[in-house]
C-alpha cells in the first residue's frame, strides 16, 4: 500500500520578504501542485515549531533565507541539522547572497542545495519544479511553457 | 741632549697616542648613541675628552632652553655637588659680568672657539669661593674651553682644567676641535634620524588609515550593491508576472513600456555586478598561486568559445607563456576583459587579438610584461588615460553595449600586485594594451 502518491506535500518556507514570499507561492500554484506553503518570517519561530517534540506533523521540505531578522538562515540550519528527527528533511538554501563563504558555510551544515533567488517569474517557476520533482518524491509536473 | 731628546719625542709619541685613543673612544661611544639628548652625549664623553689629555678637572655646561640660562651638566675630577653649587649658587647666563672661573667657558660660547689660558696667574681672574674650597690645595693654571656648536648656535661646553702648566699643542687643540664635531655631529645625526622615523611612522599611520578607509569603502560597496540589487530582483519578477499574465491582450506600446522597465533592471543590475566585481578586484579572498598563462589562456578562450564564434574571430598565442604568481580568477579577469574588449570593439571582418610576450628592458626583474593586441577600431591619444575610469564609454549603449567597468576592474586587480597597464592605438587600426605581471620566483 502506497501512500505517498496521495500524499499532500508540505513545503516550509523561512523568508522575511513579502514580495518573495508572494512569488514563491506565485510559482507553486502556477506548476498546479498542491503544496502547502507554510510560511515563517523569522528564525525562532522556526526554530521553536520544529522543536516541539510530539509534532507528527513535520514538513517534506525546507526553504531557507539566509538574511533574515535576529537568527539568520545559516544559524537556523545548523540548529535544524543538529536535531536528529528534523535532520533528515531536505533543507534547500535560497538567497541573493552570492558570497562564497555563505555558500561554503551551507553545504558545510549540510544543505540540500543552494540557490540563488531567480530574477523573474520564469526562473522561480522553473527552480521550484526542479526543487518539486527532486525533493518531493513522485510528485510529476507538467513541462513548462515558456 | 741627544737622550733628553729622544726621551721629548716618547712623550709627544705618547700624547699622540693617548688622543688618538680617545678620539677612538669617543666616536665609538657616539656612533651606538641614539640619542638627541645633549645632556646625555655631554656626559659620555666628558670622561674620556678629559682622561687621556691628562686633564684634572672638566666640567660641562649647557645652555637650557627657555632662559638660556647655562647650567652645570656634568663634572670631571670633582665632586658632584659641584653641579648643586654651580645651579643653585648664583644664575649663569652667555651675559653674566661676574663669571669668574667660567669666564673661559662663556667665552668659548660666544666666541664659538677654542679659548686656551696657559696660566691663568697672567689672567688677573679669580676663582669662586666654591670651586677653590672643592680644589683645595689645588690650584688652576692652564685652562682649555670647547664649545659645542649645533646648528651654528653654541649649546654647550666642556672645559678642562690643570693643576700644572699645560702645554696645548696643535695636535692637541685639533683633538678638541675634533672632540666637539663628534658631538655635534651626533646631536644632528640623531635629530635627522628621529625626523625621518617621524615622517616614517606619520607614513606608516597615514597608510593604515587609507587602508582602512578602502576597505570600508569596498565592504559598503558589496552591501551596499546586494541591498540595491534586491529591489530590483522585486521589480523584474513582477514585471515578468505582469507580462506574463497579460501577454495576449497588451498592445504593441504597452509591451513596449513592460520591455523597456525589464530592459533597464537588467541594465541596472549589471552595472551593480561590475560595482561589486571592481570592490572584490582588491580583495584577498584566495592566497596567492603560481599561475601557467598558457593554462589559464586556454580556460579564458574556452570561456569565450560563443563569442568568439559569433564574432568569427581569432585569438593568437605567439609566445611560450610564461607562469605568474597571483590570484587565478583575478588573472582571469584581466585577460578575459582585454581579449573580449579586443573583439567586441572590431569592425574587421576577422576580429584578431594577438596575445604575446612584451621585451622591455625598464621593465622591473620581477615583472613580466604582455600585451594583448587587436585589428579593431582603435581610441583616440586624448582617452588612453581616461579609458581606465570607472563607468568611462566612448560609444553609445546601440553602438557597443556594456557598463564601461571592465578596465578600471582590470587596472585595480593589476595595480594590487603592484603592476601596471597603459596602452597604444591608432584609429581603424587597432589597439595595444601592455600590463605587468608578477613572474614566478
Amino acid at each position: 500500500m502506497d501512500t505517498t502518491i496521495n500524499k499532500k506535500y508540505k513545503i516550509l518556507l523561512v523568508e522575511d520578504n513579502p514580495d518573495d514570499v508572494f512569488l514563491i507561492k506565485y510559482a507553486i500554484d502556477e506548476l498546479k501542485t498542491s503544496i502547502e506553503l507554510i510560511v515563517f518570517n523569522n528564525g525562532q519561530s522556526v526554530i521553536e515549531h520544529l522543536n516541539t517534540d510530539n509534532n507528527i506533523d513535520f514538513p517534506d521540505l525546507i526553504l531557507l533565507d539566509i538574511n533574515l531578522p535576529k537568527v539568520n538562515g545559516l544559524e537556523i540550519l545548523k540548529t535544524i541539522k543538529a536535531k536528529p528527527i528534523v535532520s533528515a528533511i531536505p533543507t534547500i538554501i535560497l538567497t541573493s547572497s552570492d558570497l562564497p563563504s555563505d555558500m561554503e558555510c551551507s553545504y558545510k551544515y549540510a544543505a540540500s542545495m543552494y540557490f540563488l533567488k531567480p530574477n523573474n517569474i520564469q526562473g522561480f517557476k522553473e527552480m521550484m519544479k526542479y526543487i518539486i520533482e527532486n525533493y518531493l518524491d513522485g510528485t510529476k509536473i507538467p513541462t513548462l511553457s515558456s | 741632549m741627544i737622550r733628553s731628546i729622544i726621551h721629548h719625542d716618547e712623550q709627544r709619541l705618547e700624547g699622540t697616542f693617548k688622543r688618538l685613543k680617545a678620539i677612538e673612544d669617543i666616536s665609538y661611544l657616539c656612533s651606538s648613541l641614539f640619542t638627541t639628548d645633549l645632556p646625555t652625549v655631554a656626559n659620555k664623553v666628558l670622561k674620556p675628552f678629559c682622561e687621556l689629555t691628562d686633564a684634572d678637572y672638566g666640567l660641562v655646561f649647557l645652555v637650557k632652553d627657555p632662559d638660556d640660562q647655562l647650567y652645570a651638566e656634568a663634572v670631571y675630577g670633582l665632586p658632584d655637588e659641584y653641579i648643586e653649587l654651580r645651579n643653585t649658587k648664583e644664575i649663569l647666563t652667555l651675559n653674566s659680568r661676574n663669571v669668574q672661573d667660567n669666564w673661559p667657558s662663556i667665552r668659548a660660547m660666544l666666541k664659538k672657539q677654542i679659548i686656551i689660558i696657559k696660566d691663568m696667574d697672567q689672567m688677573n681672574m679669580s676663582f669662586s669661593k666654591f670651586f677653590k674650597d672643592l680644589i683645595k690645595p689645588n690650584k688652576i693654571t692652564s685652562v682649555a674651553a670647547v664649545p659645542i656648536v649645533i646648528k651654528d648656535k653654541s649649546v654647550g661646553v666642556i672645559t678642562k682644567y690643570y693643576i700644572e702648566s699645560h702645554i696645548f699643542d696643535e695636535e692637541e687643540i685639533s683633538f678638541m676641535r675634533t672632540t666637539a664635531n663628534i658631538i655635534t655631529s651626533t646631536i644632528e645625526r640623531n635629530q635627522l634620524l628621529e625626523i625621518t622615523k617621524k615622517s616614517e611612522r606619520e607614513l606608516t599611520q597615514a597608510n593604515e588609515i587609507l587602508k582602512h578607509v578602502n576597505q570600508e569603502l569596498d565592504a559598503f560597496v558589496y552591501i551596499a550593491s546586494h541591498d540595491l540589487r534586491e529591489p530590483l530582483r522585486t521589480i523584474e519578477s513582477f514585471a515578468s508576472i505582469l507580462q506574463d499574465q497579460l501577454k495576449s491582450s497588451l498592445s504593441v506600446t504597452q509591451n513596449d513600456c513592460l520591455e523597456r522597465i525589464v530592459n533597464a533592471t537588467q541594465r541596472m543590475r549589471k552595472l551593480i555586478t561590475d560595482l561589486t566585481n571592481l570592490s572584490r578586484a582588491s580583495q584577498d579572498t584566495k592566497e596567492n598561486e603560481v599561475v601557467d598563462l598558457n593554462i589559464l589562456l586556454t580556460e579564458v578562450q574556452f570561456e569565450l568559445t560563443a563569442f568568439i564564434q559569433k564574432k568569427k574571430a581569432e585569438i593568437i598565442i605567439s609566445d611560450d607563456l610564461p607562469k605568474v604568481v597571483g590570484n587565478k580568477e583575478k588573472i582571469t579577469s584581466v585577460f578575459k576583459n582585454l581579449i573580449a574588449n579586443g573583439i567586441k570593439f572590431n569592425k574587421s571582418m576577422t576580429p584578431q587579438v594577438k596575445i604575446s610576450i612584451h621585451y622591455d628592458p625598464t621593465i622591473a626583474s620581477d615583472k613580466v610584461c604582455l600585451s594583448i593586441e587587436d585589428n579593431g577600431i582603435g581610441i583616440e591619444k586624448e582617452y588612453f588615460k581616461k579609458i581606465f575610469g570607472l563607468f568611462q564609454r566612448l560609444h553609445s549603449q546601440e553602438e557597443y553595449e556594456g557598463t564601461g567597468a571592465g578596465l578600471a576592474i582590470v587596472k585595480k586587480i593589476l595595480e594590487k600586485y603592484g603592476c601596471a597597464i597603459w596602452m597604444e592605438s591608432k584609429i581603424n587600426k587597432g589597439s595595444k594594451f601592455f600590463f605587468t605581471l608578477v613572474k614566478e620566483k
